[in-house]
């Protein structure tokens, strides 16, 4: 992926109602489509995320949040439509994946921390081998970031010796040790236990208001109405309706939101 | 129990002495309880081996068994042999097993990691390959050693194959344990890179390594901790199968020499001892492999190696464990 700053078009920029940047969009996606054998998992999926934007994808279990981040750091190739990052199209030749994904970090919901590694050479992997960053370097800033988010005294440990929240916040780490321009982030507290969702959550809201862009697919809607600039809600790989917290959470206009908003309310996460 | 009447509350003394006694009671049964099972197999253990030495001296036949197997001459000749006889000793044929041993194993390592590397790769250029290196295993897998030997010894030296058909059986024999070999440890290559989940290779792509990086730094460490005792395994199996390799051949390795120590006494004493030899080089290698297995089944899931004072947290839960369920 070239650091290349080309302004999006300006009909890319009409697509998007509320908000008109100088900036190229750093997720450009339209009409993605995206199918596993069969199933049309992800049915023509528009989506822009402006810089510092930070959006969170909710749906129902099996709408293709997980898909669509997965296809925005080409982990999954899609199989219709377009999606540029930062003015770039990813279905240029050129672009490679692995070079994609030194800009684009991702945190998964099973953390999938390194197991044969300790927790300072799992965050400075990416640098060291990747980026090909000194590694003495790259261990002061890996230090830096724990330390940040409490986890300097863990440096020295393995993975299986954390508690879950310190992993995920060790994998979160790992993924901003690659100062990424994009961070996605799918269901990451989604196999924590509830006292530890918390802590991870906290690192998420700091990272927001550093400026980083983010994409976070989460079922936590409180949070996800507390740190968004903007919420899509999915359903069956279509997103059914895109607006403010205010407006996804307060007046929805798509039945299937008020519906999928409505089973929340009932199960008290809402 | 006296309460002192300079405590506050003073059912607590009471309470901490019944609590203290409790806990010795507690630690005294513990300790019972780690002692009876070391008796119950110490017991065992007695047992089987008194039966063991009676069936041996007074079974019926028994002495004729000494005789056939034990013969002590027979013992003392075959092993060090006897020039008036003309008997060769057998610890000279025994460095033919391992010397066959020593060439075979380091060209399978090597060769069995190509076929591995062709069986794994997703290239569409590779299919032609992959499908030969498919074809390979089964067969190679399929076959009983000692018929690849005999396809080899007879057969190859019959064509007029260049450099195939004039070899010396020593080559023969090293082309046949290669040739059965290499599918084997190509399968455990490949099922040790197969073991590494699925979400790891994802989290490596996710900082953006190349592919050969993936395979470097999160493929091959993981793969390494779950190949290592299947392949020690495969290391004593060869050991062994060094002694098919003298069937119809001039290569005198210790099976042959035991043949002919045989043919002299016509008596087994001669293949007691083979056996005993091929125990002493195997059963060492067997307990690393169980030793490297058992470290890998602690440490699988975890990924950090065991130290110390892993072991000893673990032995203080079971303690406590133990002293929860006391009644
Ligand atoms: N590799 C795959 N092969 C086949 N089908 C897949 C694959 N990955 C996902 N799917 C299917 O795609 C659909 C969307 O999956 P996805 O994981 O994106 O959902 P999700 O919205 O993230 O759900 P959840 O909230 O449970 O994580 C599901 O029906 C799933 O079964
Ligand atoms: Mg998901």
């Amino acid at each position: 992926m070239s650091d290349s700053t080309t302004p999006p078009t300006s009909d890319d920029l009409t697509n998007t109602s509320s908000e008109v940047c100088p900036q190229p969009l750093v997720v450009d996606a339209h009409d993605v489509i995206k199918r596993f054998g069969e199933r049309e998992v992800l049915r023509s999926v528009t989506l822009h995320v402006a810089p510092h934007d930070v959006v969170s994808l909710i749906g129902a279990s099996g709408s293709g949040k997980s898909t669509l981040l997965r296809c925005l750091n080409l982990l999954e190739r899609i199989d219709g439509g377009r999606i540029s990052l930062f003015g770039q199209d990813l279905a240029d030749p050129d672009v490679r994946g692995e070079l994609v994904r030194r800009h684009v970090g991702i945190v998964f919901q099973a953390f999938n921390l390194f197991p044969h590694k300790n927790v300072l050479d799992n965050v400075t992997l990416g640098p060291t081998k990747a980026l090909q960053v000194d590694r003495k370097v790259a261990e002061e800033k890996a230090m830096d970031l724990l330390s940040r988010f409490g986890l300097k005294d863990k440096a020295a440990e393995y993975p299986d010796r954390l508690s879950g929240g310190q992993q995920q916040r060790v994998a979160i780490v790992r993924a901003i040790a690659m100062e990424p321009e994009l961070l996605l982030l799918d269901e990451i507290t989604s196999a924590l236990d509830p006292e530890l969702v918390a802590e991870v959550l906290d690192v998420v809201r700091e990272l927001a208001q550093g400026g980083m862009t983010m994409l976070l697919a989460t079922h936590e809607m409180n949070f996800a109405r507390d740190v968004s600039t903007k919420v899509c809600f999915l359903a069956d790989g279509e997103i059914a309706e895109m607006g403010t917290p205010a407006q996804i959470f307060t007046a929805p206009q798509d039945p299937r939101t008020q519906q999928f908003l409505r089973s929340l309310t009932a199960a008290g996460r809402l | 129990m006296v309460t002192s009447p300079h405590t506050d509350t003073p059912t607590s003394a009471t309470k901490d002495a019944s609590t203290r006694t409790l806990t010795k009671r507690r630690s005294a049964l513990w300790r019972n309880a780690q002692r009876a099972p070391r008796l119950i197999s110490l017991a065992s253990v007695a047992l089987i081996a008194i039966a063991l030495v009676l069936t041996f001296l007074f079974a019926p036949g028994a002495k004729t068994f000494q005789q056939t197997f034990l013969d002590p001459t027979e013992l003392r000749e075959t092993i060090f042999g006897n020039a008036g006889k003309n008997i060769a000793p057998i610890w000279g044929a025994l460095l033919k097993n391992i010397e066959l041993f020593l060439v075979a194993e380091p060209i399978i390592l090597v060769l069995a990691l190509g076929v591995a590397l062709v069986r794994l790769s997703k290239s569409p250029l590779m299919t032609g390959p992959r499908i030969i290196a498919i074809m390979y295993v089964d067969v190679a897998r399929g076959l009983p050693l000692i018929l690849v030997v005999y396809a080899v010894y007879f057969g190859l030296p019959l064509t007029s194959i260049p450099v195939l058909s004039t070899m010396t059986y020593f080559q023969y024999g090293i082309i046949c344990l290669v040739f059965c070999y290499t599918a084997y440890v190509s399968e455990v290559y490949r099922a040790g890179v197969m073991s590494v989940p699925n979400a790891q290779l994802l989290a490596g792509r996710a900082i953006g390594l190349t592919e050969s990086q993936l395979l470097r730094n999160v493929t091959v460490p993981q793969a390494v901790r779950v190949v290592v005792a299947p392949l020690i395994n495969d290391f004593v199996s060869l050991q062994k199968d060094t002694a098919i390799i003298s069937v119809g051949s001039g290569v005198v390795e210790i099976m042959s020499q035991a043949h002919i120590d045989q043919s002299i006494w016509f008596r087994d004493t001669p293949f007691i001892i083979a056996g005993l030899f091929f125990l002493v080089m195997c059963v060492p290698l067997t307990r690393i492999a169980d030793a490297v297995l058992a470290r890998d089944l602690r440490t699988r899931l975890s990924g950090s190696p065991v130290t110390p004072r892993r072991r000893w947290s673990a032995r203080a839960s079971a303690e406590s464990m133990a002293t929860v369920l006391q009644p």
